[in-house]
């Protein structure tokens, strides 16, 4: 399967759930949306081999504001 | 396989804080409800105001200004072009602004920090020898406020939400930051020259947020702020979320708990610095020379600097 993450492309030859392709990558479920074509994945999807999913950091930030 | 609780479709989250699975249909739903719920809970805004939503280009604020429309209030945006070239970060974001404006119909407003203030931002950080987040955040609280009180918004609402929230009361605890803990609330009301401030998003995690976004078919730029890499708020947000995936709803118990039952006292307690006019641009501010006023006066040394005058 190929999956797309921050302009970088990975390949994975075997199925796995969207759980175990986040703990793969070292991902937050908390904080990552895993889609395929226009479909939004939750975690407990099965990912094919043929499958090719974008996945998307929700996690933006800046400096450390220290303020309300 | 979980299925959506509301009309049993495939979910697209399930969200183990509120145990609840929804699909694509019937989450925006969900969320313009929670939405309303927070703006009312918090009294953030009367059908009065007149809001102006701060936007950034990103999925936070494009999705804040979707939905307050979605609900009925009557909002405009407010672009502040901060000038990073790299990756033409604010040129596209800019663009994602745009879409949205011509989508919904209304106005979008559009600042340079190159013109207001005399430098883009990441030459102004340089000049006024302030890390580029410190002078962004600084230029834009104050250009957002003059903005307002110029044209006759009475209320800012941002996009923060409650990873953002949360990440910066760790912060702020962490290092037992009083003042900044007692000001530190989803609603911030007008007073001396400062226009109310609001933040409709608290209730929501940023994967919630994005999922609207995503799902309401909203286009925003996904690429972080180049200056961001390495922030200590990334750092804080993952944190919260490991601490989060061993025990779901901490993060809104962290955040919640302080802001009903903590800030309340630590406002009570702690006085607010007091608020006069800028000798120069007459915004409010606790020195005499407001911080952008002294960033451009650092801008323009630099300037002379650099061309030898």
């Amino acid at each position: 399967m190929k999956v797309h993450f921050r302009g970088q492309t990975f390949e994975f030859d075997r199925p796995m759930t969207v759980q175990e392709l986040l703990k793969e990558l070292n991902l937050s479920p908390e904080s990552t949306l895993v889609l395929r074509g226009e479909e939004v994945l939750t975690e407990d999807e099965r990912l094919r081999e043929d499958d090719e999913v974008r996945v998307i950091s929700a996690i933006s930030g800046g400096f450390f504001p220290l303020r309300g | 396989m979980k299925r959506c609780l509301w009309c049993k479709g495939k979910p697209v989250i399930y969200m183990r804080e509120h145990r609840l699975a929804l699909c694509k249909a019937c989450y925006p739903k969900w969320f313009l409800r929670m939405t309303e719920r927070t703006i009312k809970e918090f009294r953030m805004l009367t059908p009065d105001d007149r809001i102006l939503v701060a936007v950034s280009g990103g999925k936070d604020s494009l999705g804040l200004w979707f939905a307050l429309t979605r609900l009925g209030y009557e909002a405009d945006g407010l672009y502040v072009d901060l000038g990073i070239a790299a990756d033409e970060y604010s040129q596209r974001s800019k663009e994602f602004a745009q879409q949205l404006a011509q989508r919904l119909q209304r106005p979008l407003h559009i600042l340079s920090v190159a013109e207001e203030v005399g430098k883009p931002v990441p030459e102004l950080a340089r000049a006024s020898e302030r890390v580029p987040c410190s002078a962004c955040g600084a230029v834009k609280r104050y250009l957002f406020n003059r903005f307002a009180l110029e044209n006759g918004y009475t209320a800012i609402a941002t996009g923060h939400n409650l990873d953002d929230e949360a990440a910066t009361l760790l912060g702020n605890v962490l290092r037992w930051q009083g003042e900044y803990l007692a000001r530190q609330a989803p609603i911030l009301p007008a007073k001396d020259g400062l226009v109310k401030r609001v933040k409709p998003f608290v209730r929501f995690t940023e994967k919630q947020v994005a999922l609207f976004t995503i799902l309401s078919g909203i286009p925003y730029i996904e690429q972080e702020c180049p200056f961001s890499v390495g922030a200590a708020s990334l750092f804080y947000k993952d944190l919260l979320n490991r601490i989060e995936e061993r025990s779901p709803g901490t993060k809104w118990a962290f955040y919640s708990q302080f802001v009903h039952k903590v800030q309340p006292l630590l406002a009570g307690a702690i006085s607010e610095p007091e608020l006069r006019p800028c000798l120069r641009c007459g915004m409010p501010t606790t020195a005499e020379i407001c911080v952008v006023c002294r960033m451009k006066t650092a801008a323009i040394s630099d300037g002379r600097i650099a061309t030898g005058e």
